[in-house]
């Protein structure tokens, strides 16, 4: 490569990266400040104004939350960096989301007009909900779907207006001593988004979350809870960005989705944090009788992502799904995967992870599969592909499966590649330069899989992946 | 065998020639057994103990060095009075049998001998390798309990460019149900050398024992080891079988091990590939009947340019039995072209056994071909109904299928004596009448 | 002493396939079953086995005086039922002399063992015969072979096991005309007054070959006509597909749906 492209194509890659690393001064109404204690929690109890069994709720979180060694043993001990006393763990303008974007308020609104999400509301979504930092500044939905008694509000106003969907389902997915870090969700959650689709109604379009960190030294929480009732279905798509700060900044959502029999849940996320960002998700579903529940996830960016979504089968021919791609640049780890856990005969779950280490990048896939108990006709299947760039790139796999009885079966197979010489050599013959060709193939490496995101989506995921991938050749 | 506290067992009970150990020996024993009491107890949070039963380890209630039954020492020796081979006897540490190797051999250098005799008659030459590999997958506790008392063993070593041509017999016997036996295989073939040794763990008693094993096995550049394990240990032994194979540029190792009985069966396999150009096949074929656990880990170490390395475990489960595989392929930076292969492969034939699999990579070079695979399922019911459709009934096609399932393992191994022998081993155990 | 099938119905899962199926087969007779695709012939041929995925609604199935239908399928086998695969399963690691051994041994009476030496000599006689190499039958069986080898396959086993009578399905399809002689050759060397045959087949072809002294055809799950070896020429002039308006093809006609009256 010249040195002339190089210079061109550093400069793009910078324009580009500010797409979301910008920030606005916000002068916030709200602010816990820094650490945590059970103060803490009494200041967000009372900005949201909670019932008392939240709060209690939320306290007996922050007891297990620090109880609960870090996971250094299993995972990376970069988690040791967090200094969980230096994040400032709730921040909001306001409590109440706008219907309307006129409504909100200016510096988040111009924020969002630059992430562009008013423009694809009004293109292809059935409804959005756009959070900054602590709570939602936007939320909106199709009337029509408000008709047919689509519920799509945020999580404050699902526990309050409707206790009697929200509490049935709230922490039955995942408890709170699921893990450390779904602890301190549920002791310190704001945001995320309450779904309620009502039997046999099917969303054709689908509903939009879009998170945004804005503030530094913060920790996002927010803590999604989707019930799509017998024969529904939906799909959901959230979108991450925060600006590149000098502190490192944590996000830590609990997702939980109930598809009751004959649904079908499909929820959809492109992750594109910056580098500093500490994204430590759990994500997991539990599909009754003949329900379907599909996990599509593109993580990019971050500086150190685990997240492993997690379908639990626990009705009959149950259908769980992950698709994953991850891509890992220098200084980042994508610590991602996926597990099924069957609990009922003829279920059937499908992983397909593929991941993209570039430069100094590490991904690792971490699965669990399990089929106990005599169960008859389970079926899994798993695919781990890895693609290494450079020479200094890592990758690793750790899957850990169990089956036991003769009635049912697991597949898991991995492989580790390199982009194939030969391919980029026939790619330059036909006059392809260099990077072009290395991004043409890695597009192709992952290409089954982006054509599960919708079209909006994957144009975007190719340019993003065409973004990563400059710089890495040469 | 109380293992909270250090009894010295009489080492040299029944039979063999009492011979002091050197000091220098003593020294490492002391040594092994302080961080033997350091070390923690193997446990569940532990990674490398992940799917355990720990429930099924017992260290207690055994002693080292008990003496063997005139009965049992006349059985076992008439069985290989039989052979030819080259061989070591041993049971409950004790040396029962031996037969030196040919003339020819030790004209040109080879060493047979056990280990208390080498370290009178080639103390230098045992020293510089004894007990300096650190071998353990997460059974470090076990290995340090073995240094601590293993004295029972043999030593091969083979001299550059010489290669032997007889099999050499080792084997390893618990004779009592309270036993212990810490046997020790210390393999050393310089440059070029070749060499094959048939190994085999049992019991003459049916009811159970303590083992732990370690085999150290260094290849120099262009050395050629083949190894076969036949490891048949009664009913409730309680055993662990640590091995590393160090192999220098352009050795090649292939060891195979054919694991049935025994009540808890921890197998740790360490390939070091050190030498560009080396190669490791690891291969093993287990039939896990009863309440058996077979828990096997694996780590193909690749620590240098253009190395190869192919793992292929097989299970197949009757009963309660259960199976866990944890396995890992690692490439170190600079390891490029790399070529590494683990597959693990589980058949299961009853409702009640469960296996588990953990195939793992770690891998920091790209320009490398690593896959691995894990299977776990049934017999194909299609399969299954064209054998019947041919007259064969339910468990005698099922043990065709298992007989089919075990030998492909055996397909790999290149020397056709030795595959003969393994075939008919699998096929008599995979026929013998079921107990259960 | 014959195969006679009576009234068969049978379905999968929800779907019936066989609506009534009545055939008596003789020893030293020859029958064809001919017919359109997914008209039932080869659910006849796995339910006469006994695949387990088929549900019995109705009929019977005797042979030579005993009830078939209530035994499992290796005991069928041993009497004297042998059904070759349209798609024979691939066993890998099992050898095809180890199995064809463990077949025999199983026809023998409780305690009496195999003899290697005349199991041997048998095997590579009917090799000999059926022009197939010796080291053939030390290969996996069906794993990694061709279409035609498959189908040699199937024969030679029929030839080793000597069934009273055996059931062909599809044996010609995939076969060059080589192999369809040798593979034809291999059944005629089966014909005599012992054995009675079931070729299943959805073209005449093969009937050039072996030519039956009955042909049958078969449409959605009924034998709608019978007749002799000219019925076979005619429907190969024809087609299927008058009959198919006639009686009703199995995917068209609403008899077709779950549950529906046979």
């Amino acid at each position: 490569m010249t040195e002339q492209q190089a210079i061109a194509e550093t400069d793009l890659l910078q324009l580009d990266r500010s797409v979301g690393d910008f920030h606005y001064e916000v002068k916030y109404a709200y602010d816990a400040g820094a650490g945590l204690s059970e103060q803490t929690i009494d200041y967000i109890c009372e900005a949201k104004n909670d019932p008392d069994w939240l709060r209690d709720f939320r306290k007996r979180a922050l007891a297990t939350f620090l109880r609960e060694p870090l996971p250094t043993h299993w995972a990376s001990k970069q988690l040791a960096e967090l200094d969980f006393s230096q994040i400032r763990y709730y921040l909001a303008h306001g409590q109440k989301a706008g219907r309307r974007w006129e409504d909100v308020p200016d510096e988040m609104k111009r924020t969002f007009e630059r992430l562009g999400v008013p423009e694809q509301e009004r293109k292809f979504l059935a409804g959005v909900e756009a959070q900054f930092d602590s709570e939602a500044a936007y939320s909106n939905m199709k009337e029509a779907l408000r008709d047919q008694g689509v519920l799509f509000v945020g999580s404050t106003e699902g526990l309050h207006k409707h206790p009697e969907i929200f509490r049935k389902w709230f922490g039955k997915v995942i408890p709170t001593g699921d893990n450390k870090f779904a602890a301190l969700n549920s002791a310190v959650f704001s945001g995320g988004s309450f779904i309620y689709v009502p039997p046999g109604v099917k969303l054709s379009h689908p509903l939009q979350a879009y998170l945004r960190i804005n503030a530094e030294s913060f920790g996002q929480f927010e803590r999604t809870l989707i019930i799509a009732d017998e024969g529904s279905e939906v799909t959901y798509m959230e979108g991450c960005t925060a600006p590149r700060f000098d502190t490192a900044t944590l996000h830590s959502a609990v997702v939980e989705l109930v598809a009751l029999p004959g649904a079908k849940i499909q929820y959809i996320t492109v992750q594109n944090w910056s580098p500093n960002v500490f994204n430590l998700v759990t994500k997991r579903g539990m599909a009754m009788e003949n329900a379907e529940i599909r996990w599509i996830d593109c993580n990019i960016g971050s500086r150190l992502t685990m997240k492993y979504p997690a379908v639990i089968l626990r009705g009959r021919k149950a259908r769980g799904e992950v698709l994953s791609i991850a891509l890992a640049n220098s200084g980042q780890h994508q610590d991602t995967g996926a597990k099924m856990i069957h609990l009922a005969d003829e279920t059937t779950s499908n992983i397909i992870a593929k991941s993209i280490s570039i430069g100094e990048g590490r991904s690792s896939y971490r699965g669990m599969v399990k089929i106990p108990n005599h169960l008859k006709g389970c079926k899994n299947n798993t695919e781990c592909d890895a693609l290494l760039i450079n020479t200094s790139s890592r990758t690793d796999t750790y899957p850990a499966i169990t089956l036991r009885g003769n009635r049912s079966s697991v597949q898991h197979e991995a492989s580790v590649s390199k982009i194939s010489a030969e391919q980029i050599f026939y790619m330059q013959q036909r006059g392809l330069p260099e990077a072009e060709a290395m991004s043409l193939s890695v597009n192709g490496f992952v290409n089954d899989l982006v054509r599960e995101f919708p079209m909006e989506y994957s144009v975007e995921l190719k340019r993003l992946i065409d973004l990563e991938m400059e710089g890495s050749v040469g | 065998m109380d293992l909270n506290r250090r009894v010295l067992p009489e080492r040299y009970n029944g039979g063999t020639k009492p011979a002091l150990l050197p000091n220098w020996w003593q020294e490492l024993q002391d040594a092994a057994w302080a961080e033997y009491e350091r070390l923690p107890m193997p446990s569940r949070k532990d990674e490398r103990w992940r799917f355990t039963d720990l429930g099924k380890l017992a260290f207690t209630g055994y002693t080292a060095g008990s003496p063997v039954p005139e009965r049992s020492r006349s059985d076992l020796q008439a069985f290989f009075h039989r052979g030819e081979a080259p061989a070591l006897l041993f049971a409950n540490d004790s040396l029962l049998f031996s037969r030196s190797i040919s003339p020819e051999a030790k004209k040109k250098g080879v060493l047979l001998t056990p280990l208390l005799e080498a370290a009178n008659g080639a103390a230098d030459l045992l020293k510089s390798y004894l007990f300096r590999e650190r071998v353990a997958l997460g059974a470090e506790k076990l290995e340090t309990l073995h240094r601590a008392y293993a004295t029972a063993g043999a030593f091969l070593y083979v001299p550059a460019g010489v290669e032997l041509e007889q099999t050499v017999d080792l084997s390893f016997w618990l004779t009592e149900e309270d036993a212990a036996t810490f046997p020790h295989i210390l393999v050393v073939l310089e440059e070029n050398a070749r060499a094959r040794i048939h190994l085999r763990f049992g019991s003459t008693n049916p009811k159970g024992g303590f083992a732990c094993s370690v085999q150290e096995l260094f290849l120099g550049a262009g050395a050629q080891l083949e190894i076969f394990t036949g490891r048949k240990w009664a009913e409730g032994t309680c055993s662990f079988d640590l091995a590393s194979v160090r192999l220098d540029r352009d050795a090649n190792a292939t060891t195979f091990q054919f694991n049935q009985g025994g009540g808890y069966t921890r197998t740790e396999s360490r390939s070091r590939l050190l030498g560009s150009g080396a190669r490791s096949v690891m291969l093993s074929a287990t039939m896990a009947r009863n309440r058996q656990e077979f828990d096997q880990r694996s780590f193909q170490e690749h620590s240098a340019p253009n190395t190869r390395s192919d793992l292929l475990y097989k299970s197949a489960l009757y009963d309660s039995s259960r199976t866990i595989f944890a396995g890992m392929i690692d490439v170190d930076p600079g390891a490029q072209q790399t070529d590494a292969y683990q597959s693990n492969r589980n058949l299961l034939l009853s409702p009640d056994a469960e296996a588990n699999a953990l195939p793992g990579l770690e891998i920091l070079a790209n320009d490398v071909r690593c896959t691995h695979g894990a299977t776990i399922g049934q017999v194909d019911p299609e399969e299954l109904f064209y054998c019947l459709q041919r007259g064969i009934p339910l468990e005698a096609a099922q043990r065709l299928f298992v007989l089919g399932f075990l030998t492909d393992v055996i397909d790999r191994i290149p020397d056709a004596d030795a595959k003969r022998s393994l075939t008919e081993e699998i096929d008599s155990s995979v026929s013998q009448p079921r107990r259960s | 002493m014959s195969l006679q099938i009576s009234d068969l119905h049978a379905r999968i899962v929800e779907r019936t396939i066989l609506r009534g199926i009545s055939l008596e087969i003789r020893p030293g007779e020859t029958h064809a079953i001919m017919g359109p695709n997914g008209s039932g012939k080869s659910t006849l041929s796995k339910v006469l086995a006994g695949h387990p995925d088929y549900e019995i609604t109705q009929g019977s199935v005797v042979l030579d005086g005993v009830s078939l239908l209530e035994r499992e399928p290796d005991e069928r086998a041993r009497m004297g039922l042998f059904l070759a695969f349209q798609y024979p399963c691939e066993i890998p690691g099992v050898s095809i002399a180890n199995f064809l051994r463990a077949a025999t041994q199983a026809r023998l009476p409780e305690g009496e063992s195999l003899s290697v030496t005349d199991f041997y000599q048998k095997l590579y006689h009917e090799m000999d015969a059926l022009g197939m190499q010796r080291t053939f039958s030390s290969r996996p069986l069906n794993s990694g072979f061709s279409g035609g080898e498959k189908k040699r396959a199937e024969i030679l086993q029929m030839a080793m096991l000597q069934p009273r009578y055996a059931v062909l399905d599809e044996t010609d399809s995939g076969l060059d005309i080589d192999a369809l002689k040798v593979v034809a050759g291999g059944v005629n060397r089966l014909r005599g007054p012992e054995a009675g045959l079931l070729i299943i087949t959805h073209y005449q072809r093969l009937l050039d070959y072996i030519s039956p002294d009955f042909v049958h055809v078969m449409v959605a799950g009924r034998i709608v006509q019978s007749g002799g070896p000219e019925l076979a020429l005619e429907l190969e002039k024809r087609g299927y597909g008058f009959l198919e308006v006639q009686y009703g093809s199995s995917e068209l006609s609403p008899l077709a749906g779950a549950g529906a009256p046979g």
